[in-house]
């Protein structure tokens, strides 16, 4: 684990950062060292390990929403690659969410 | 937590208050400008403005003036009406009456216009203002208290900090015998099948599955969930996940029940309360703002109010003091004016959530003891009341 990413639950299949992450900051997960994909905001997720399309995300040991792509370790997790299981968030249209 | 007692204001109806605040109400938009000037001079003397804006009949607004006006924390209350508007204001008047308050009623139209009006209503206002200040004190425990919930301006913070710390605060609270209140149903989407393993009878856990079952469908018809621009800038992605930092704040006791708008809690205990409307959706998006959610958990006898923010909210309310609980340590720094307790500290590794949950309950003791919140020092006093919908229910079912 690093200092800049926290694990709410142990069933959590993502991370929060709690600083502004450059994109290639190296982390290391289950003893596997990962380059970070793409610049992570502040309090923002990335996958703590490989996500399957289909698979739901897991914060807090609760479903947040699910995959709508497979999601490689270390990836920022956002409205780009999930979708919540009751209705879709709000976003301005046109606008990429992709940060 | 050690129970202490503190001086509160007796009530007919055997509630106690920690204000005694005279409301100015206005039952009309119409009313609202000679109401205000009324509560002007005295607006930092305890003398605070609520209104209904609408002129078409709404049961719903009705009855929440009734319990608005006959809050624990209201000592008496002053009704402005045009005249001409549709607020069955006799039958609120009639019912403040009953509940052993001083009220009085001025029709602008019959009062002879805005200036006379202002004029008898301030005569008023200082008339009782005085008596007020004899009115009798009684001890009051915390067993006695109501504290309700609410997060607004979130962000991704709130789910790490304030909300999870007053959920810690909740439980302290629960567990000495205090009753508490969360809301905002249509921010539990995906919470509930946990709320149902907290419920204690399957009465319960009825209610919370038809109500979240019912929130969904109405949250469909208004095309999106409660779910902002805002949130997803923050760092959230789904409205489940801000749902999950939102419960936090319910923190880990059983749910004894859930409440609609107005009504009391009938025991002790953790409660959930449905602010989604009842039926078709008919008046639009269940609550516009912070400050009707707010009106609600007060309308169920909150006595004081934690708030949680990350962005940074401003508000407070005209009945219930708000105590201001900031999630995110910048906003702290830069709106210190406005905030009550520093949440944020925890992610700077300053303290635990128990800690802050501990540092949330001596506040809730302090300020029903009489300390002022941020917001009462700054003179806030928002209040919004508009038109909603829901099926009365038998006294019966409140009672598990």
């Amino acid at each position: 684990m690093d200092a800049l990413f926290l694990k709410l639950h142990p069933a959590d299949n993502v991370l929060i950062s709690v600083d502004n992450i450059p994109a290639g900051h190296d982390i290391t997960l289950d003893g596997r060292q990962y380059a970070v994909v793409s610049a992570v905001p502040r309090y923002f997720k990335i996958a703590a390990r490989e996500i399957r399309k289909g698979e739901k995300i897991i914060k807090c040991g609760m479903a947040i929403g699910v995959a709508m792509d497979d999601v490689e370790v270390a990836t920022l997790v956002h409205t780009h690659n999930i979708r919540s299981d009751y209705m879709d968030s709000f976003t301005r249209k046109n606008e990429d969410t992709n940060i | 937590m050690k129970i202490q007692t503190f001086d509160s204001y007796p009530r007919k109806d055997g509630r106690k208050g920690i204000r005694n605040l005279i409301l100015v109400a206005y039952t009309v938009e119409c009313a609202h400008h000679v109401a205000r000037e009324i509560v002007y001079p005295f607006r930092v003397h305890g003398v605070n403005l609520i209104g209904f804006g609408g002129c078409a009949p709404n049961a719903y607004a009705n009855d929440m003036m009734k319990k608005l006006c006959t809050h624990p924390n209201v000592g008496a209350v002053l009704l402005i009406s045009l005249g001409c508007e549709n607020m069955d204001k006799l039958a609120i008047m009639r019912q403040v009456r009953e509940s052993g308050r001083p009220v009085h009623l001025l029709t602008i139209q019959k009062t002879g216009g805005t200036r006379q009006t202002i004029a008898e209503g301030q005569k008023w206002v200082r008339q009782e203002l005085s008596m007020l200040q004899q009115a009798k004190k009684v001890a009051m425990s915390l067993e006695e208290i109501i504290v309700g919930t609410i997060c607004g301006g979130s962000d991704a913070t709130s789910g790490l900090t304030a909300n999870p710390a007053i959920g810690k605060a909740f439980d302290i609270l629960v567990s000495s015998g205090a009753t508490a209140i969360f809301e905002e149903t249509g921010e539990l989407i995906g919470c509930e099948s946990s709320m149902c393993e907290r419920t204690l009878n399957n009465h319960v856990r009825d209610d919370i599955m038809s109500t979240m079952r019912k929130t969904v469908s109405y949250y469909q018809h208004m095309g999106y969930s409660s779910f902002s621009v805002g949130n997803s800038d923050g760092g959230l992605s789904t409205i489940e996940e801000k749902s999950l930092g939102a419960y936090s704040k319910s923190g880990t006791a059983p749910i004894t029940g859930l409440l609609k708008p107005g009504e009391l809690p009938s025991e002790k205990g953790l409660y959930l309360l449905d602010v989604i409307p009842d039926g078709d959706p008919r008046f639009g998006w269940p609550n516009i703002n912070d400050n009707a959610e707010i009106v609600e958990l007060i309308a169920c006898g909150s006595h004081v109010i934690l708030f949680s923010t990350g962005r940074g909210s401003v508000v407070g309310s005209a009945i219930s003091p708000v105590i201001k609980v900031c999630a995110n340590p910048e906003t702290y720094d830069r709106m210190r004016e406005d905030m009550d307790i520093n949440a944020g500290k925890i992610l700077k590794g300053d303290a635990t959530l128990e800690e802050v949950g501990e540092e949330i309950c001596s506040w809730v003791y302090e300020v029903v003891s009489g300390k002022q919140t941020a917001s009462e020092a700054l003179g806030h006093q928002e209040f919004v009341l508009t038109y909603k919908q829901f099926d009365e229910r038998e006294p019966a079912c409140l009672v598990r």
